[in-house]
């Protein structure tokens, strides 16, 4: 800047003095503008960028640069371990797949027909089924039902220890024409098929006119000789296969005869427990 | 696995629990296990399946296949479309050998009208970014911007390579349209009306009657009290009144009582169905009349994102279709499969359950339930009760429920054990008004476990039957009767009326198909709170 001012100090005068005129002013104008742009950022500091986790909306107001990261998560307490045995896990030693059949003799079945599942080789169930549905007189009697309207699902009980009696629902004529029915296949079904356990009840379907009519056998542990008995006394079964070694058995609270009326445990208990 | 069991504890427990997705969309099947979360259109939420019980529909099987969890009503603009890439599926197993023997896959297209509706602003056509300009009235109405079709064909034999054919409209169709969702009374004044005429009359190839078809929003169907139960079941899970609605305090202390308000998923959420209802006799096949059915997604075995996508392609597909969600029985791969298994388990076929038997044999959650309550109940009761949960090991009354079906109920003739939801068609339909939401064990042989119908409130009887409830007798036409599946000395709290307070009924719902009511509208916020404050009709 200098060499400039003298250079145009040595100039020529005239012309040469305008331009040097010319000159310092332009000169000047950039001082100026320079010390401008310089000034305005002096004095300001620069704005600092400030972390999501660092603001802090309860300081309200509060400078953003002093204000304190919020925990916005409380620090995880580990749980206390609590470590129990494990309760005793019996093993089976049959193919799990086979769990519900293993008292099911692998033989080929004879027919479900609709309705019927696998009621074991014998299938005396679908036996029943299909011959009660040939019979005239029991479809009749079927089609002449009533829904019953305590069962939604118009469920007749027909065997259960014990051949069930006439109700509203169907007569006694009814009745023994079934029990007829089901004797005739049970007196020619081999021996061995009777004598198969059977757990929980066995369902017949009968469709008749607009609806399929529900008859079922049996409750728990029974066999169909025990239905081909008649009102005899279902023998005594052998126990299930898998071992009850390890079993534990609930002990249940005496509650004596007369619960206290008056207290809401108690009732449940004696509901729950003492049945 | 051996590990797991060998640190049975309040701490695994706790963790097990915890691990469990928890929130608004997790229920019968609902973000039930980890990699499906990440696929929310193709995440199977419930499959019912049961007799028609709509007046003259006897003859039919109903089957409804629910996707997409927590379809939260306002949730526009784009709402819930069904992924064009997958395939949505529904099997039928007739002879019990667990392999499909008919499969009804379903494929869907999305398409912008005219390649987008646009508007002329200043001068220039600019496209709009809504699926809908105005109101909407029909499949068709000119202002949709977008809209979403399917096509149904029925495969039999195996699902891949099984012979193939079409279902079509009556009319030979083979194009049906999904309804818009609910968006709001403004777009849809009367959504009943707008979505009635996609429900399809149908022509089913080798079937003598048609069929009837519709897929859409709907609202949710399945109750549960969500949130509590997966925090650690964070209620008395014990029937609080003498009788369900008495409201009269009379049950357990402290006990929950069923509200509306404990239900986290009906009245506030919908749902995308496919329902489906078929004449009995295209689904019996030569079996015995007892049917199995599940419902799947698949989704091709690799995808490309693509840097630059379009509406017709976002991604790049490829591949073979690899199953990515399965479900049959509810709540199986919500609470009885464990964590380390839920992704196995919707990639599994019913064939291959085997691998899986130990978690329905041996189950944790009533031994999770016993950490958590045994001490209360016998604070409570009185009681020195060592042991809450069942002690019949191998679990045959869960066998039963969840793998073969109770014989002579809803066995099928030839039994594999697999997870499914088996059905006895031959077993007559209960009207609505009469139905028992506790099914069988609500003396309903027409109800769940013998199929599935949507009133039937799967939560209150599996967490009973999960307890031992079957180790009781259960009432068949008022008689108690013993199922001979396991014994009460096998089950100490077997005979407890288990809760978690969210009722569910026929009568909270439609008497004709296809029996979901209509969904929740996303607008206006009134709409949505009454439907959140109707209350439960037991």
């Amino acid at each position: 800047m200098q060499d400039d001012i003298s250079f145009l100090s040595r100039g020529r005068s005239g012309q040469l003095g305008q331009r040097s005129v010319a000159g310092i002013a332009t000169v000047a104008v950039h001082l100026v503008a320079l010390l401008f742009l310089f000034s305005s950022h002096i004095d300001v500091e620069p704005e600092r960028t400030v972390s999501i986790a660092a603001f802090d909306v309860s300081a309200g107001g509060a400078d953003h640069a002093e204000a304190r990261p919020r925990n916005v998560e409380p620090d995880p307490v580990v749980p206390t371990p609590v470590i129990l045995p494990p309760p005793p896990i019996e093993i089976p030693t049959l193919n799990l797949m086979r769990v519900a059949l293993m008292d099911v003799p692998a033989t080929p079945d004879g027919g479900g027909g609709i309705g019927i599942g696998t009621g074991g080789g014998c299938s005396l169930t679908a036996q029943i089924q299909e011959h009660l549905r040939g019979d005239d007189i029991v479809m009749a009697h079927v089609a002449a039902l009533e829904q019953d309207s305590m069962s939604v699902a118009n469920v007749l009980p027909i065997w259960k220890a014990g051949w069930e009696p006439a109700s509203e629902r169907i007569s006694e004529a009814a009745l023994a024409d079934l029990r007829v029915a089901v004797r005739r296949v049970l007196d020619a079904s081999p021996a061995a098929c009777r004598l198969q356990q059977q757990k929980g009840p066995r369902f017949v379907y009968l469709p008749a006119a607009s609806q399929t009519a529900v008859l079922a056998f049996g409750s728990g542990q029974w066999t169909w000789q025990d239905v081909a008995d008649g009102d005899a006394v279902p023998a005594a079964l052998p126990q299930p296969t898998i071992a009850d070694a390890g079993r534990k058995r609930i002990q249940l609270p005496d509650f004596g005869a007369t619960p206290d009326a008056t207290s809401r445990v108690a009732s449940l208990r004696l509901r729950w427990f003492g049945e | 696995m051996t590990h797991l069991k060998k640190k049975l504890g309040l701490g695994a427990a706790a963790l097990a629990m915890a691990a469990i997705p928890a929130g608004m969309a997790s229920a019968s099947s609902h973000r039930e296990a980890p990699a499906i979360t990440k696929s929310p259109k193709v995440d199977n939420t419930d499959v019912y399946m049961f007799r028609s019980y709509e007046a003259g529909r006897e003859g039919y099987v109903t089957i409804i296949a629910n996707y997409q969890p927590g379809e939260l009503p306002f949730a526009g603009p784009n709402y819930y479309t069904m992924d064009p890439d997958a395939l949505y599926e529904i099997h039928i197993d007739n002879n019990g050998d667990a392999v499909e023997d008919l499969t009804f896959s379903f494929q869907f297209d999305n398409e912008l009208r005219g390649g987008g509706l646009a508007l002329n602003i200043g001068g220039k056509d600019i496209t709009v970014p809504l699926r809908n300009i105005g109101q909407v009235t029909s499949a068709q109405d000119p202002e949709l911007n977008e809209f979403e079709t399917y096509s149904l064909t029925l495969i039999e034999g195996d699902r891949r390579s099984g012979s193939r054919s079409n279902v079509t409209q009556s009319g030979g169709t083979a194009r049906f349209f999904k309804p818009l969702d609910n968006i709001g009374r403004k777009s849809i004044p009367d959504y009943d009306a707008y979505a009635q005429p996609f429900i399809y009359n149908v022509q089913i190839p080798g079937c003598s009657n048609g069929g009837r078809v519709f897929v859409g929003q709907r609202a949710e169907a399945f109750a549960i009290n969500l949130g509590e139960t997966f925090d650690l079941v964070n209620y008395v899970p014990i029937e609080g009144d003498s009788a369900p609605f008495a409201n009269d305090g009379g049950g357990f202390p402290g006990g929950i009582t069923q509200d509306r308000n404990n239900d986290d998923l009906v009245g506030a959420a919908n749902v995308t169905s496919i329902a489906m209802e078929v004449p009995i006799d295209c689904l019996v096949g030569n079996g015995n009349g007892v049917i199995g059915g599940w419902a799947t997604a698949s989704l091709p075995q690799a995808r490309l994102n693509d840097p630059t996508p379009t509406y017709e392609r976002p991604t790049v597909d490829g591949g073979a279709y690899v199953q990515v969600s399965r479900l049959g029985m509810p709540l199986v791969n919500e609470l009885v499969i464990g964590l380390d298994q839920k992704n196995l388990f919707n990639h599994a076929q019913p064939t291959q359950d085997g691998a899986l038997a130990d978690f329905v044999t041996n189950p944790t959650f009533p031994a999770i339930l016993d950490i958590l309550f045994r001490d209360a109940v016998n604070s409570t009761l009185g009681t020195d009760i060592p042991d809450l949960a069942p002690s019949n090991f191998p679990r045959s009354d869960l066998v039963a429920t969840f793998l073969t079906g109770i014989e002579t109920l809803n066995q099928q003739q030839t039994v594999t054990a697999s997870e499914m939801i088996r059905l006895n068609t031959a077993v007559d339909p209960t009207p609505a008004a009469n139905q028992s939401s506790l099914g069988v064990l609500g003396d309903d042989l027409a109800g769940f476990p013998n199929g599935r119908r949507p009133g039937d409130d799967a939560t209150d009887i599996v967490l009973r039957v999960a307890m031992g409830r079957l180790c009781y007798p259960v009432p068949i036409n008022g008689q108690d009767t013993d199922l001979g599946l396991c014994d009460p000395g096998d089950a100490p709290v077997g005979n407890v009326p288990f809760t978690d307070g969210a009722p569910i009924s026929a009568r909270d719902l439609s008497a004709t198909f296809p029996y979901l009511i209509t969904p929740i509208p996303g607008s206006p916020d009134e709409a949505r709170d009454d439907r959140a404050a109707r209350p439960a009709r037991p």
